[in-house]
Protein backbone atom coordinates (compact mmCIF):
# COMPACT_ATOMS: atom_id res chain seq x y z
CA UNK A 1 0.00 0.00 0.00
CA UNK A 2 1.11 3.43 -1.01
CA UNK A 3 1.29 5.76 1.80
CA UNK A 4 1.46 9.85 0.97
CA UNK A 5 1.61 12.45 3.24
CA UNK A 6 1.37 16.41 2.59
CA UNK A 7 2.51 19.55 4.71
CA UNK A 8 2.44 19.75 8.45
CA UNK A 9 1.68 15.49 8.20
CA UNK A 10 4.84 15.10 5.99
CA UNK A 11 7.06 17.11 7.85
CA UNK A 12 6.86 15.39 11.23
CA UNK A 13 6.77 12.18 9.57
CA UNK A 14 10.19 12.96 7.96
CA UNK A 15 9.07 11.64 4.41
CA UNK A 16 6.12 12.38 1.88
CA UNK A 17 5.63 8.90 0.60
CA UNK A 18 6.33 5.01 1.76
CA UNK A 19 4.90 1.46 0.41
CA UNK A 20 3.26 0.05 4.11
CA UNK A 21 1.99 -3.72 4.66
CA UNK A 22 -0.54 -3.25 6.18
CA UNK A 23 -1.85 -6.03 8.87
CA UNK A 24 -4.78 -8.20 7.55
CA UNK A 25 -6.81 -6.64 10.25
CA UNK A 26 -6.69 -3.66 8.58
CA UNK A 27 -9.89 -2.57 6.93
CA UNK A 28 -10.77 1.13 7.80
CA UNK A 29 -9.22 4.47 6.97
CA UNK A 30 -10.21 4.53 11.06
CA UNK A 31 -7.91 1.27 11.44
CA UNK A 32 -5.15 2.77 9.13
CA UNK A 33 -4.55 5.79 11.42
CA UNK A 34 -4.73 3.71 14.82
CA UNK A 35 -2.39 1.18 13.27
CA UNK A 36 0.05 4.55 11.87
CA UNK A 37 0.22 5.75 15.38
CA UNK A 38 2.09 2.78 16.84
CA UNK A 39 4.71 2.28 14.42
CA UNK A 40 6.20 5.32 15.84
CA UNK A 41 6.95 8.36 17.53
CA UNK A 42 7.35 10.54 14.49
CA UNK A 43 3.44 8.91 13.36
CA UNK A 44 1.63 9.33 17.45
CA UNK A 45 2.89 12.87 16.63
CA UNK A 46 2.09 13.56 13.51
CA UNK A 47 -1.14 12.21 13.63
CA UNK A 48 -2.17 12.51 17.36
CA UNK A 49 -5.00 14.86 16.30
CA UNK A 50 -6.45 12.54 14.69
CA UNK A 51 -10.06 14.26 14.20
CA UNK A 52 -8.09 17.01 12.17
CA UNK A 53 -6.23 14.57 10.09
CA UNK A 54 -7.69 14.06 6.51
CA UNK A 55 -8.10 11.39 4.18
CA UNK A 56 -8.22 10.59 0.57
CA UNK A 57 -7.97 7.18 -1.06
CA UNK A 58 -7.17 7.29 -4.83
CA UNK A 59 -7.39 11.03 -5.22
CA UNK A 60 -10.87 11.19 -3.31
CA UNK A 61 -11.80 12.74 0.00
CA UNK A 62 -13.20 9.64 2.29
CA UNK A 63 -14.17 9.66 5.74
CA UNK A 64 -12.46 7.36 8.55
CA UNK A 65 -14.93 4.79 8.46
CA UNK A 66 -14.32 3.95 4.52
CA UNK A 67 -13.54 0.43 3.90
CA UNK A 68 -9.82 0.08 2.18
CA UNK A 69 -10.50 -2.36 -1.03
CA UNK A 70 -8.96 -2.25 -4.13
CA UNK A 71 -6.95 1.05 -3.12
CA UNK A 72 -3.61 1.73 -4.36
CA UNK A 73 -2.85 5.32 -2.61
CA UNK A 74 -3.87 6.64 0.31
CA UNK A 75 -3.05 10.18 1.11
CA UNK A 76 -3.22 11.58 4.81
CA UNK A 77 -2.77 15.34 5.34
CA UNK A 78 -4.40 18.21 7.46
CA UNK A 79 -7.17 20.46 7.01
CA UNK A 80 -6.39 22.25 3.53
CA UNK A 81 -5.84 25.48 3.01
CA UNK A 82 -5.66 27.04 -0.28
CA UNK A 83 -7.49 30.02 -2.47
CA UNK B 1 -16.16 26.25 -21.49
CA UNK B 2 -13.77 25.61 -18.18
CA UNK B 3 -10.63 26.33 -18.14
CA UNK B 4 -8.21 25.23 -15.00
CA UNK B 5 -4.70 25.40 -14.25
CA UNK B 6 -2.17 24.97 -11.50
CA UNK B 7 1.26 26.20 -12.17
CA UNK B 8 4.66 27.07 -10.45
CA UNK B 9 4.95 30.46 -12.50
CA UNK B 10 3.61 33.61 -11.67
CA UNK B 11 0.53 34.36 -14.01
CA UNK B 12 -0.66 37.60 -15.55
CA UNK B 13 -3.50 38.61 -14.00
CA UNK B 14 -4.33 40.99 -17.07
CA UNK B 15 -3.05 39.04 -20.27
CA UNK B 16 -5.79 36.36 -19.24
CA UNK B 17 -8.03 39.20 -18.85
CA UNK B 18 -7.33 40.22 -21.88
CA UNK B 19 -7.70 36.42 -23.32
CA UNK B 20 -11.00 35.85 -21.97
CA UNK B 21 -11.92 39.14 -23.86
CA UNK B 22 -10.90 38.31 -27.01
CA UNK B 23 -13.52 35.31 -26.80
CA UNK B 24 -16.65 37.70 -27.20
CA UNK B 25 -18.08 36.38 -24.37
CA UNK B 26 -20.89 38.20 -23.88
CA UNK B 27 -22.77 39.65 -20.21
CA UNK B 28 -21.70 39.37 -17.11
CA UNK B 29 -17.75 38.78 -15.92
CA UNK B 30 -16.60 38.70 -12.47
CA UNK B 31 -13.23 38.07 -11.52
CA UNK B 32 -11.79 37.42 -8.08
CA UNK B 33 -7.85 37.56 -7.45
CA UNK B 34 -6.41 36.01 -4.21
CA UNK B 35 -2.82 37.42 -3.50
CA UNK B 36 -0.26 36.63 -0.46
CA UNK B 37 -0.51 39.07 2.79
CA UNK B 38 2.50 41.13 3.26
CA UNK B 39 2.13 40.17 6.77
CA UNK B 40 0.68 37.55 9.45
CA UNK B 41 0.31 37.85 13.18
CA UNK B 42 2.30 40.79 12.93
CA UNK B 43 5.34 39.83 11.57
CA UNK B 44 6.42 40.25 8.02
CA UNK B 45 5.96 37.42 5.27
CA UNK B 46 9.01 36.72 3.13
CA UNK B 47 8.06 33.66 1.47
CA UNK B 48 4.85 31.59 1.42
CA UNK B 49 5.20 27.90 0.46
CA UNK B 50 2.36 26.21 -1.34
CA UNK B 51 2.38 22.87 -1.42
CA UNK B 52 -0.54 20.39 -3.48
CA UNK B 53 -1.52 17.50 -4.20
CA UNK B 54 -0.81 17.18 -8.03
CA UNK B 55 -3.63 15.03 -9.59
CA UNK B 56 -6.36 15.75 -6.66
CA UNK B 57 -5.89 19.09 -7.11
CA UNK B 58 -6.86 19.97 -10.92
CA UNK B 59 -9.63 17.02 -10.76
CA UNK B 60 -11.70 18.83 -7.46
CA UNK B 61 -11.06 22.62 -9.41
CA UNK B 62 -12.24 21.06 -12.44
CA UNK B 63 -15.36 19.17 -10.46
CA UNK B 64 -15.93 22.26 -8.80
CA UNK B 65 -16.07 24.52 -11.94
CA UNK B 66 -18.18 21.74 -13.24
CA UNK B 67 -20.88 22.22 -10.59
CA UNK B 68 -20.72 26.16 -11.14
CA UNK B 69 -21.16 26.00 -14.85
CA UNK B 70 -24.06 23.91 -14.80
CA UNK B 71 -26.17 25.43 -11.56
CA UNK B 72 -25.37 28.95 -12.57
CA UNK B 73 -25.56 28.65 -16.54
CA UNK B 74 -22.44 30.00 -16.62
CA UNK B 75 -20.69 30.68 -20.30
CA UNK B 76 -17.02 30.21 -18.90
CA UNK B 77 -15.00 29.88 -16.38
CA UNK B 78 -11.45 29.68 -15.51
CA UNK B 79 -9.73 29.01 -12.54
CA UNK B 80 -5.76 29.20 -11.96
CA UNK B 81 -4.06 28.25 -8.72
CA UNK B 82 -0.38 28.31 -8.35
CA UNK B 83 2.05 26.35 -5.81
CA UNK B 84 5.72 26.56 -5.15
CA UNK B 85 7.10 29.96 -3.48
CA UNK B 86 5.20 33.00 -3.92
CA UNK B 87 6.65 36.37 -2.74
CA UNK B 88 3.63 38.92 -0.59
CA UNK B 89 1.55 40.24 -3.72
CA UNK B 90 1.68 38.00 -6.12
CA UNK B 91 -1.26 35.95 -7.13
CA UNK B 92 -1.71 32.97 -5.71
CA UNK B 93 -5.38 32.10 -7.35
CA UNK B 94 -8.12 33.90 -9.97
CA UNK B 95 -11.13 32.78 -10.77
CA UNK B 96 -13.47 33.88 -13.63
CA UNK B 97 -16.73 33.70 -14.00
CA UNK B 98 -19.11 35.17 -17.12
CA UNK B 99 -22.71 34.98 -17.65
CA UNK B 100 -25.86 36.30 -18.99
CA UNK B 101 -26.37 38.30 -15.99
CA UNK B 102 -23.91 39.48 -12.96
CA UNK B 103 -25.65 37.19 -10.00
CA UNK B 104 -25.42 33.97 -11.35
CA UNK B 105 -21.82 35.18 -11.91
CA UNK B 106 -20.92 36.42 -8.42
CA UNK B 107 -22.43 33.23 -6.98
CA UNK B 108 -20.53 30.87 -8.82
CA UNK B 109 -17.75 33.01 -8.26
CA UNK B 110 -17.54 32.92 -4.50
CA UNK B 111 -18.82 29.23 -4.67
CA UNK B 112 -15.97 28.27 -6.42
CA UNK B 113 -13.57 30.04 -3.83
CA UNK B 114 -14.80 28.94 -0.80
CA UNK B 115 -14.83 25.24 -2.30
CA UNK B 116 -11.70 25.13 -2.95
CA UNK B 117 -10.62 26.88 0.28
CA UNK B 118 -12.15 23.76 2.40
CA UNK B 119 -11.60 21.19 -0.32
CA UNK B 120 -8.44 21.48 -2.90
CA UNK B 121 -5.67 20.11 -1.27
CA UNK B 122 -3.11 23.00 -1.27
CA UNK B 123 -1.45 23.67 1.80
CA UNK B 124 0.15 26.79 2.51
CA UNK B 125 3.31 27.65 4.97
CA UNK B 126 4.28 31.44 6.01
CA UNK B 127 8.03 31.72 6.76
CA UNK B 128 9.07 34.91 8.77
CA UNK B 129 12.44 36.21 9.55
CA UNK B 130 12.41 34.17 12.78
CA UNK B 131 10.77 31.20 11.55
CA UNK B 132 7.54 29.17 9.59
CA UNK B 133 4.20 28.43 10.30
CA UNK B 134 1.73 26.06 8.40
CA UNK B 135 -1.47 28.75 7.65
CA UNK B 136 -4.81 27.01 9.64
CA UNK B 137 -8.19 26.95 7.74
CA UNK B 138 -9.21 29.22 10.02
CA UNK B 139 -6.80 32.25 9.88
Amino acid sequence: MKLIYFARVREIIGKSEEEIDLPSDINKVDDLLKYLITIGDEYSSALNNFDSIHIACDEKHVDKNFKIINVKEIAIFPPVTGG
Amino acid sequence: MIEVKIQKEAFNTQEILKNIESKKITGAMVTFIGSVRGESFEKSINNLFIEHYEGMAESIIKSTAKKAVEKWNLSYCYVIHRYGNLKPSESIVMVVTCSKHRKESYDANEFIIDWLKTNAPFWKKEEFDDGSRWVEQND
